[in-house]
């Protein structure tokens, strides 16, 4: 149908494609299986692979074609999925030694949407240690390269998501994001990335790492791809007690190419301090494409804006460590070898072993702050000023649709530069984490490139309106082209081949 | 360590026992709190676990709605106000039979506070304060006696709804520990939160316990009694921990609060090993669930529903109906048994005479058939027809027990049973009269002895008329006309 | 605030995080970094604000009816346990809290 190579195919042109029967989802799972062979040795996106799996499901999908049937609105396309959200019978590691050889008896609720949408999930993608992270560095196994340069780090910690769509490996992938972890990856590597609002996709089968700021959300390399994926993700679920019941929107019929008379918030925290003036450069010129098309563009105030960080990392620790104490050794996961002589030693040495140094360093921030005597003073506190963040964000969104910021200070930052200094690591996230704070939905699309790296805008806003997020990101990409760039890597691979 | 003193002694003591119970009572629903597992009892070992209450990565909980109803209903039948918005908080601890390293429990928002139970003889009650009811999970179960030098783990229990009720200190003694155990266990029965069998583990108690000189008001040190699993295991390690406290106090020493381990073949209390960092549980909102409203109309639904409970129900016994207390007790202990005989009480039976069968016949019946009232064969109704003929003289107690066997044997009208069986009472002065004077004649001796002055004779003679009646004469009756032939034709 | 190495001591004993020492050290000057960072807040003046645990904390649990369903097979329970006796999970003998169960 077409003379692009396969793996070129964005997410809408292969499900209409295969549902007509003008592509047979097998050869585009096979295409992408070869692209993973040919890079990921270079890349290190996927710690696991599911082949012959994501074989046998396509066929399944082609005979529904054969037979008639709709498979669904992500026919054939294949999904790569980080490796924190649970797949039944293959093995998720949440890129921990804890959770090696773990095998879940169950899919996550995304997991049955995608596949209940002929989705084919064709892999598992590399993360920071249960998510903790924004360089993917902090993985147990490996550590995956930025497609753009390959001494770069992909962003985290759904570094191997971003890193698999941007290398071509998968025209689609599923991240989390408890503080930037999908949109920081998604501006690193120059794709598009969608953090949902709190409650809109289902957690369920999301290996917790702050359960008030996770949220499961996909990738892909351009808004109505995103649009697309995000309609069969969104939506209340049972299981999932904090999962909204709101109703979800027609994401995609609300690509109209039109902001006229969209009003954009410019909070000046984001562009000032710790921000590479180049970046903050990049954003500004891309709202003025905005402006010229039709959108009126503010500045605006977010006061509180140098504390969402301290109050994310309280936030987030505090629930980390208790998410993550259910890791014991007892029913699943890594068990000490060495002889222990009670089970308060077994579990305590398990830990001691399973769990990596920035888990370890978070899972003691976050008990600090919980304990006796420091409970006010850390975690109260900084739950009392997490509702002052978000009233702010309330108050400025009721003036505003939308907000713009750098979704990064800096574009990718060389492997190894951070990865000893937690603090350095931290300021990754100073644009992000306040979106989760407040629970609001937030995208990051590629808006530019600074020697060759590209710069990420983030886009925040109203709870529950994606669909204007998606709507200004699909109409800044209808005229400009920063999304359809590739990485040499890609277009060096010619694995795929036109059909 | 001396003996301990046992319960008869109390009032000589020189001090008090103050104690304060901790009770966990498993609730009676199809599913676990947070998933739906079925909570059978003793089903396979780990054959009702699901990723869920089995703690796997990425598991949710979602709240049972009939766990958090039950809730409800036992806190306001222990008088308890009801949180306008309750929340569920984590209490982090690691144990190899908690599945998630935290468990899900209630910490300042609990769902019911401020109760109260009644205790003691209804007419001059005494009032045990209840600090909270809140609602919690169950754990796993770890067994030490399966596979050899390790421990085993049964998740079947883990998630498990559980109500734990914290009494205020305001118990007094051994005995009132008990009555007080007795009397929640009823509430629970009453309201059918729980069937609180204390050997399935589905009603467990810890006891906090200290002892204080007589009439002062300064609490000592507390200890914890654990692993307690019946009632009369409660009243010895009270008993004795009390007594072991005391001896220390007395000869100079000071007390740890710790918890002790009730050991139940030596029966005495143990100290735990104590861990090198005393709790910190670092209780926190279940960012996994949102708060839980327990709006007014809702809860006044529950409170309407309620039956009359043990307490009420106790009380309108003693102090309306004449029972004693014993009988009360026995009675509301038993709510199959109570409502059989609220049904006799209903079909007309008079109070005690209704109790007194209910407990002695009926009782016995069950008790040697290893049953409960539901297989009592004989209808309420039916039972109260042949107290009415009792209580209108037409049969005797004797003949009234030989008409309930067959009754209860086969199912026949109390009046079939009389008129089948020729059981009507001889009431008739002069129909009795003869036979007196028969029985009289024939018995020259014990007559002699009864003139003499041997009242037992009399007894004798009124077997003999009873033998020539076959059990039919009215017995009061005859004593009568004995007494009178006997003195007049001196 | 200083962070000591008793500190961190006491937090991975409840935490039940066994660290060998060279973790300690590393966590010790890590700890007190973030620790530092994040005391800023003592600066935001919270009096009279609500704590906010949620997003959305307006809104209530969502609850489900009280229905049973047959959980997974015995085998999938057991299936990622690292040690197990029968149908049960196996851990080494808990001795002192034996008792205390």
């Amino acid at each position: 149908m077409t003379d692009r190579p396969l793996t070129e195919l964005g997410v809408v042109e292969t499900a209409e494609a295969v549902r007509r029967g003008r592509l047979r989802a097998e050869e585009v799972t096979r295409a992408h299986l070869d692209r993973i062979a040919a890079v990921d040795g270079r890349i290190r996106a996927f710690l696991h692979v599911t082949g012959e799996a994501a074989l046998a499901r396509a066929r399944e999908i082609d005979e529904a074609v054969r037979r008639g049937a709709d498979p669904g609105p992500l026919a054939g396309v294949p999904v790569a999925v980080k490796d924190n959200i649970c797949t039944r019978g293959v093995p998720t590691t949440a890129a921990s030694r804890m959770l090696q050889g773990f095998v879940p008896p169950y899919d996550a609720t995304v997991i049955e949407r995608l596949n209940a949408a002929g989705a084919i999930i064709i892999g598992k993608t590399n993360l920071d240690e249960f998510a903790m992270g924004s360089s993917t560095e902090h993985s147990a196994f490996q550590v995956t390269a930025n497609p753009w340069d390959e001494s770069r780090v992909p962003g985290g910690s759904s570094g191997g998501s971003a890193a698999a769509v941007a290398a071509g490996e998968a025209p689609a992938a599923l991240g989390t994001d408890t503080g930037g972890s999908i949109r920081l990856p998604a501006a690193f590597c120059g794709v598009t990335g969608l953090k949902p609002t709190y409650g809109r996709v289902s957690r369920y089968g999301a290996i917790a790492f702050a359960s008030s700021l996770d949220q499961i959300g996909p990738f892909a390399r351009d808004a109505r791809d995103t649009a697309r994926l995000l309609a069969v993700l969104a939506g209340y679920d049972q299981r999932d007690s904090t999962s909204a019941q709101e109703p979800t929107a027609d994401y995609e019929g609300a690509l109209t190419g039109d902001v006229r008379g969209l009003k954009i918030g410019l909070p000046a925290e984001y562009f000032g301090e710790g921000v590479d003036s180049r970046v903050a450069q990049a954003v500004r010129e891309a709202v003025a494409v905005l402006k010229d098309a039709g959108a009126q563009v503010v500045e605006v105030s977010l006061p509180y804006t140098s504390y969402t960080l301290p109050v994310y990392h309280l936030v987030a620790t505090a629930e980390a460590s208790s998410n993550l104490a259910r890791y014991d050794g007892v029913r699943y996961g890594h068990r000490t070898s060495r002889r222990v002589t009670s089970h308060g030693d077994l579990i305590a040495r398990s830990r001691g072993e399973g769990f990596g140094p920035e888990v370890k360093l978070r899972i003691i921030l976050g008990t600090f702050a919980l304990s006796a005597g420091y409970y006010d003073q850390y975690y109260g506190k900084a739950q009392q000023v997490r509702r002052l963040i978000k009233d702010d964000f309330e108050r400025v969104l009721a003036q505003v649709d939308l907000l713009a910021t750098p979704t990064a200070p800096t574009v990718a930052f060389p492997i190894g530069e951070r990865a000893d200094d937690p603090m350095a690591m931290y300021m990754a996230d100073i644009c992000t984490t306040g979106a989760n704070l407040a629970g609001l939905p937030a995208l990051s699309i590629p808006c530019g490139f600074l020697d060759g790296l590209p710069v990420g805008l983030q886009l925040i806003g109203r709870p529950f309106d994606e669909a204007t997020l998606l709507r200004a990101a699909d109409a800044y990409q209808r005229l400009t082209d920063h999304h359809l760039r590739r990485p040499a890597l890609a277009a060096a691979g010619a694995a795929g081949g036109g059909a | 360590m001396s003996t301990p003193v046992t319960a008869g002694t109390a009032v000589e003591r020189p001090y008090e026992i103050v104690v304060g119970l901790e009770v966990h009572v498993e609730l009676t629903t199809e599913s676990k709190i947070f998933c739906s597992c079925p909570t059978r009892f003793g089903a396979e070992p780990n054959s009702q676990v699901c990723p869920v209450c089995l703690g796997l990565p990425g598991t949710l909980p979602v709240l049972n709605r009939r766990a958090l109803e039950q809730a409800v209903r036992a806190a306001l039948a222990l008088n308890c106000r009801i949180q306008p918005v309750a929340k569920f908080d984590r209490k982090n601890y690691h144990y190899p039979d908690l599945v998630k390293g935290y468990q899900i429990s209630q910490y300042d928002l609990p769902v019911g506070y401020e109760g109260w139970l009644e205790v003691g003889d209804p007419a001059n009650p005494r009032r045990i304060r209840i600090r909270r009811v809140h609602l919690e999970e169950d754990t796993g179960k770890s067994l030490h006696d399966q596979a050899p030098g390790a421990s085993v783990v049964d998740y079947n229990r883990s998630g498990i709804p559980l109500l734990e009720i914290v009494s205020e200190p305001d118990i007094r003694s051994a005995e009132e520990a008990r009555d007080y155990l007795m009397h929640l266990r009823q509430v629970m029965l009453y309201t059918g939160v729980s069937d609180a069998r204390m050997e399935e583990g589905s009603l467990r108690v810890d006891c906090n316990v200290s002892v204080r000189p007589r009439g002062s008001d300064v609490f000592g040190t507390i200890t914890e009694i654990k692993n307690l699993n019946s009632f009369r295991s409660v009243v010895r390690a009270i008993e004795y921990e009390a007594q072991r406290q005391w001896e220390v106090l007395s000869a100079g020493g000071t007390l740890r609060r710790e918890t002790r381990h009730w050991d139940e073949r030596r029966e005495v209390t143990v100290a735990l090993r104590r861990k090198e960092e005393a709790h910190d549980y670092r209780y926190f909102p279940d960012p996994d669930l949102l708060p839980v409203p327990l709006p007014a109309d809702w809860v006044e639904e529950i409170r309407a529903s309620l039956p009359e409970l043990p307490g009420a129900r106790r009380r309108r016994y003693v102090l309306d109906l004449d029972l004693s207390v014993r009988d009360a007790d026995t009675l509301v202990g038993d709510p199959g048994l109570a409502g059989y005989f609220e049904d006799l009480l209903a079909a007309g039976a008079e109070a005690r005479a209704a109790a007194s069968w209910v407990l002695t016949q009926v009782l016995a019946w069950l008790n040697a058939q290893g049953a409960g009232i539901d297989a009592f064969p004989v209808p309420p109704a039916r039972l109260a027809r042949l107290l009415r003929l009792v209580d209108e003289g037409t049969i005797s107690m004797t003949a009234a027990k030989d008409v309930f066997e067959e009754m209860v044997r086969t199912g026949a009208e109390p009046d079939a049973v009389v008129e089948a069986r020729g059981l009507r009472q001889i009431s008739d002065q002069a129909a009795l009269l003869e036979i007196v004077d028969r029985v009289l004649a024939a018995n020259p001796q014990p007559v002699a002895d009864y003139r003499a002055g041997r009242q037992q004779a009399l007894g004798f003679l009124v077997g003999q008329v009873m033998k020539e009646t076959r059990g039919r004469a009215n017995p009061q009756l005859v004593n009568d006309l004995l007494r009178q032939r006997l003195s007049s034709d001196g | 605030m200083p962070v000591t190495p008793d500190d961190v001591r006491r937090v991975a004993q409840l935490a039940s995080l066994e660290l060998d020492p060279d973790d300690e050290t590393r966590l010790v000057q890590k700890v007190q970094q973030v620790v530092e960072y994040v005391d800023r807040l003592q600066a935001v003046d919270t009096a009279g604000i609500e704590p906010l645990a949620h997003p959305y904390a307006g809104s209530s649990t969502p609850m489900r009816p009280d229905t049973a369903r047959q959980g997974l097979p015995v085998d999938e329970v057991l299936a990622n346990a690292p040690d197990r006796f029968g149908p049960f999970f196996r851990v080494p003998r808990m001795i002192e809290e034996g008792q205390d169960d």
